[in-house]
Formats: structure tokens, sequence, C-alpha cells
């Protein structure tokens, strides 16, 4: 009789314990990909933020370089992709192409004297200056929350629960972009 | 049966040879137990590699290079405690020598994040951060304080009130000065007003005004000179009787029982956040 009873009580409490267990984490996985999705929106945030920067810059650059038309041409196209990009792979592929149109940019006023003392070109190059930073960090930020969400999935057990939760698809990075490895062009 | 089944058991259990058996078993189990045990403390204690290495605060001002006297430290320290005191927002001062091998954009995110400067729900605090050695000075924003100094106007202080006095060697003024610029506009912002000396507000930098630099020179030989005058009659009623109002001289924040602003009674920073808001410049 007593043996029954003290089997039935190990197997309660190692049935609790699995049961901790799982619920530990599968609460785990929806925990992490929240916090990816969060990160995201804070990124999400400083990109539109420095989208909306842009037809400021632009108009101020095109006041004195009115005939670097392809580049103006190629920003707008940019802006439409970002506004137009649905998934964040899309937007991520979007932010990058800005990034090489803004330097490319900022490099034309090197030419113009003009610009380069006009106040509010500036101001721009300011408040740029500044979202770009704020880009940074938020990427940073962003990429840390991925890599903890990835390498959880990645696990033996993690990657268990992610699948019994449809969570188990990796999140992608920031990555450098590809726009900054290449030179931008000056041309005269 | 059962009985025969029971003994033959028992006293098989009681063998020497079992007993030894059991033992040694048991010796094993518990070994293996003892190196999953360290196996898993070897994998799971963090590595640190820590490159940089943050210092840690000391208060408002956190002078690691040794560039301010103790009068201006002073200065400033009663600018920022009366920040916080009327607007709860935190200022936080830093020189130190270097920030490589981080730039100094990362170097101030870290460690604004590191110190937690600002109010943990408002994110409303600033640091102003000075690297000698780099020629590099950095403002960075808290979430909160992003609305009263934004990029362009922090730029702006750095550009117009800081590099012009650092070029000059004039370390302490240039930080003064921009510590008193951005000191008002949060109290702007917050709608406070601060009691600052009158002679100290001539020294303020104002739009479009220049000063000779022989009035320049006039200015802080007097800033000097009643620098020393106040600190020393404050010291003098510190050690006066205590029915003395006790701090209310200086930048007397006037509340009950506070310290006025000679030292001690920093209470730490809030665990407020930064987003990478701020300027950086450079001399």
């Amino acid at each position: 009789m007593k043996k029954i009873w003290i089997v039935l009580i190990v197997v309660g409490v190692i049935v609790i314990m699995l049961a901790g267990w799982l619920i530990g984490g599968l609460n785990r996985v929806a925990i992490l990909d929240e916090s990816v999705t969060a990160a995201w929106s804070q990124v999400d945030n400083q990109l539109q933020r420095r989208n909306d920067l842009i037809p400021n810059l632009m108009n101020t650059v095109k006041g004195y370089a009115s005939h670097e038309k392809n580049l103006f041409t190629e920003v707008t196209q940019l802006r439409s992709q970002w506004a137009g990009a649905a998934t964040r792979a899309d937007k991520i592929k979007a932010a990058e192409g800005m990034e090489g149109a803004i330097s490319r940019l900022l490099l034309v006023a090197e030419n113009y004297p003009d610009l380069k003392a006009n106040q509010n070109f500036l101001t721009l190059q300011a408040q740029l200056e500044g979202t770009e930073n704020r880009i940074a960090v938020e990427r940073n930020r962003y990429n840390r929350t991925v890599q903890v969400f990835n390498s959880y999935i990645r696990t033996i057990a993690g990657g268990i629960f992610a699948r019994l939760r449809g969570l188990d698809r990796a999140a992608e990075y920031f990555e450098a972009e590809a726009a900054a490895k290449s030179v931008p062009k000056v041309e005269f | 049966m059962k009985n025969l089944f029971n003994t033959s058991k028992k006293r098989f259990l009681s063998t020497p040879a079992c007993r030894l058996g059991r033992s040694i078993r048991a010796r094993e189990t518990f070994l293996c137990i003892i190196l999953i045990c360290i196996f898993f403390l070897g994998v799971c204690l963090p590595c640190a590699a820590q490159d940089v290495v943050y210092p840690s605060s000391k208060g408002y001002v956190n002078d690691y290079a040794d560039i301010l006297s103790a009068q201006t430290a002073q200065e400033i320290d009663s600018i920022c405690r009366q920040i916080e005191t009327k607007t709860t927002a935190q200022i936080a001062l830093v020189i130190v020598n270097t920030t490589k091998p981080l730039e100094i954009e990362q170097y101030a995110v870290e460690l604004f994040q590191r110190w937690g400067i600002g109010q943990k729900e408002k994110d409303n605090g600033l640091l102003l951060l000075v690297a000698i050695n780099d020629r590099a000075v950095r403002i960075e924003t808290g979430y909160g304080l992003e609305g009263a100094i934004p990029d362009a106007i922090a730029s702006n202080i750095i550009s117009q009130t800081i590099i012009p006095e650092f070029k000059q060697g004039q370390y302490e003024k240039g930080l003064l000065l921009a510590v008193l610029s951005v000191a008002d506009l949060i109290a702007k912002e917050y709608n406070v007003s601060l009691d600052l000396n009158e002679r100290l507000s001539v020294v303020r930098p104002s739009e479009g005004r220049q000063m000779s630099p022989l009035a320049m020179l006039v200015y802080v030989i007097l800033f000097i000179l009643i620098f020393g005058m106040r600190s020393g009659l404050l010291f003098f009623f510190l050690l006066g009787p205590t029915g003395r109002k006790r701090g209310g001289y200086w930048y007397g924040t006037g509340a009950g029982g506070s310290r006025g602003g000679f030292s001690g009674g920093f209470g730490g920073f809030g665990g407020g956040f930064s987003g990478g808001g701020g300027a950086s410049g450079g001399w």
C-alpha cells in the first residue's frame, strides 16, 4: 500500500515538473518573439523618421544643385519603395538602399560651398546625423533581440517549443548595408 | 513461498558483497552528478569579454580627466541638482580621456544605458560627454528630452558654445556655459525657473552678442573672485550655529533639510533610457 503511494507521488512530482518546463518553454518562445517585434517597431520608427527628413533635404540640395536629376529621381524611387514595403525583409532592403542615396546626396553638397553654409542645410544635416545614430542604436538593440530569439529556437528544447507554437521561423538580422560597401561615385 | 523470497532478498541485501557494490554504484552516480553540474556551470557561466571599461558614476559631475577645478565642478553640480529637484531631469557631465576603441556615439549610448541617466518612467536624462584626448564631445539626450533638446539644437550648443571655448583651451568655461544652456532649455520645457547668480548670467551665451575678449576676461576674473568669496562665506556659514539657513545662499534649492549643493546628497541616477539622440562635435 505504502509503495503505491510513493510511486504515485514521485510520478506526480515528475509530471508537475515536466508541465512546468513545458509551459515555461512555450512562454519563453512567445516572449522572445514579442521582444523581437517590439525592437523592430523601434527600428521602423527611426527609419520612418529618416524617410520624412528626405524631402526637405532634397529640396534644399535642389536649390543649389538642380542638375543632379538622376540622384533626385533615384531618391524619389527609393522613397516609394519604402512606402510600398510590407514585410520586414522588404523594409530592410529599402532602408539599405536609402542609406546609399542619402550619403550620395550629402556628398553632392560637398561640391557646393554655398549649400554647405546654408543654415537650413546645416540643420538638416544635424537632424540626419541624429537620426542615423538613432537608427544605429535601435538596429543594434534589434539585432541583439534577434540573436537571443534565433539562438533559443535553435536549441533542442527551444526548437520543439517553437514548432509547437508555430514561431519557429528565424528572424532576419538587420545587416550592414551592401550600399555602404560600395564607394559612392562623385560626378563632376 | 513468499517468506522464503523475502528472507533470501533481505539476506542478500545485507551481504558484504552487495553492500560494497551498492556503495560503489552510489559513489559513481554521485560523481556523475557532480561532473554534470560542473559541466553545465562551465557552459552556462557567461564569458564576460569586456574590452571597454566604463567608469562608475560619482554624481552629476564625473571628471575622470581632472580638467575641472573644484569650484567649476561645484557650480555645475549645483545647476544639475537644481534641475533635478525642480524638474526631475538628470544631467550628467562625464569627462574621460578617451572613448576608444568605441566611437564617442557608441560609448555615450552604452554609458547612458549603464548609468540609467534620467527617471525611469520619463527617460529625461542628458549626458554631456567629453573625450579630451580624442578631442570629441557629445550631447546625448534621453527619449524624454528629445523634444526640449532636438538634435539640431544640441548640435548648435556644441558648435557655438562648446567648440569655440574648447579651441581656446577654456574647457571649464565651455562646459559651464553648455550646462547652463542645457539647463535653460530643460527649465523652459518644464516651465520652471532657475535661481542663478546674476553675475553668472552675464557669462551666459546670448544670440548675436559679441563680447570683446577684454570684456570676457574681466567677467571671468570677476566670476572667479566672486566664487572664491562666496565659497569662503558659505563655509563660514556652515560652521555657524544651526539657527542659520543652510545652503540657501548660493544655488539654494530651498527645500527643507537639503544640504544645499555643497557635497553629498546625490541619490543616484533613475534608470532612464536613451535612443541615440543628440549631437557630437570635435575640435
